[in-house]
């Protein structure tokens, strides 16, 4: 989780840096797109270790969790 | 240039004194950002939600790795409480900037009141655990959608709320507790943080000052958390969110 948030802040910065000399914001977006997805990527891994131990219950809310999360980037994103 | 420099040293400050009074430092950045570098309410939200995922991952990293989050219950809590942080990032963003600025008036008042209860109250002994009953289960859940909502509208970790339900209702050790609800918020962060993203809200700079300036904060008022007396400092932090949300409501009410 650290590194994912440590990636995302590097490319945050060589981000701020490419827009500032080519006026192109794409790795910007992407650095803090790293940043959020971090916590989301490791729930991911939670729910895995928690398929492979066959923990239904907990597999279920996790997928939950995820899919809350990834339904809230597609509505923020269309409306 | 200046004002990355502020906002730098006062990251700096805010991850200091929030390691010592042990709570996230959200409830300080906001503030901070709005009423001494004049930034808008809303890109102060956003922004202070994404420094929240940065410092609560290299958190959360470390209990992880030591086993001290007890995953069954932020699983249990977190679609609750992501829901709720979605659901506040929506309600802010309709909201007048004055709005928010008033809410956030009122929450920084509960929780300085929170940390001046928690400075003048005498240790006391650990409960024993409650027994989970499905009562409780809804009860918890229902308090981690607040908690997430108080989180995506205001922009703070939410562990204020956290904590005392996974302690009170659910049963979970302090340390234990502590470590799940740092878990936790980086999750409710990131819910409330993707909405304000898509929306273009986030200051990247900003971003990237705060998160430079508070995670060697954090560290150093973890290290010098035993010297300075965590009463005195819940003390002058309490005061402190006092005196920010008394400015917050002045200026959102005049």
């Amino acid at each position: 989780m650290r590194y994912g948030v440590i990636a995302g802040l590097i490319i945050t910065l060589a981000g701020i840096v490419i827009k500032y000399v080519l006026g192109d914001s794409t790795l910007v977006t992407v650095g803090l797109l790293a940043i959020v997805v971090t916590p989301i990527a490791s729930l991911a891994a939670i729910s895995a270790d928690l398929a492979s131990s066959r923990d239904k219950h907990g597999l279920a809310l996790s997928l939950l969790a995820i899919a809350i999360i990834l339904a809230s980037i597609v509505l923020s994103l269309s409306r | 240039m200046l004002y990355l420099l502020a906002l730098f040293a006062g990251a700096l400050g805010i991850g200091f004194v929030s390691a010592i009074a042990g709570i996230g430092g959200g409830s300080l950045m906001v503030p901070f950002m709005v009423l001494a570098l004049g930034f808008d309410v809303k890109v102060a939200v956003a922004t202070s939600l994404l420094c929240i995922v940065v410092t609560s991952c290299s958190a959360a990293s470390v209990y992880l790795r030591r086993g001290l989050i007890d995953v069954k219950s932020a699983l249990l809590l977190e679609p609750a409480t992501a829901l709720g942080a979605i659901a506040g990032a929506f309600i802010t963003l309709t909201l007048p900037a004055e709005a928010v600025k008033c809410a956030l008036g009122f929450i920084l008042l509960y929780v300085s009141g929170m940390m001046l209860k928690k400075a003048l109250a005498r240790a006391r002994s650990q409960e024993s655990a409650p027994k989970l009953l499905p009562a409780r289960k809804l009860l918890s859940v229902a308090a981690s959608f607040l908690a997430g909502l108080i989180s995506g509208m205001f922009g703070v970790g939410g562990g204020v709320i956290k904590v005392p339900v996974l302690t009170m209702i659910l049963g979970l050790p302090i340390k234990v507790a502590v470590a799940t609800s740092s878990f936790m918020v980086g999750l409710t962060a990131a819910s409330g943080g993707v909405v304000y993203l898509a929306k273009g809200f986030t200051d990247p700079v900003a971003v990237l000052a705060l998160a430079a300036g508070i995670m060697p904060g954090a560290t150093l008022g973890a290290k010098y958390m035993r010297k300075l007396n965590p009463r005195v400092v819940r003390l002058v932090f309490s005061l402190i969110l006092l005196y920010a949300a008394a400015r917050l409501l002045y200026s959102a009410l005049t």
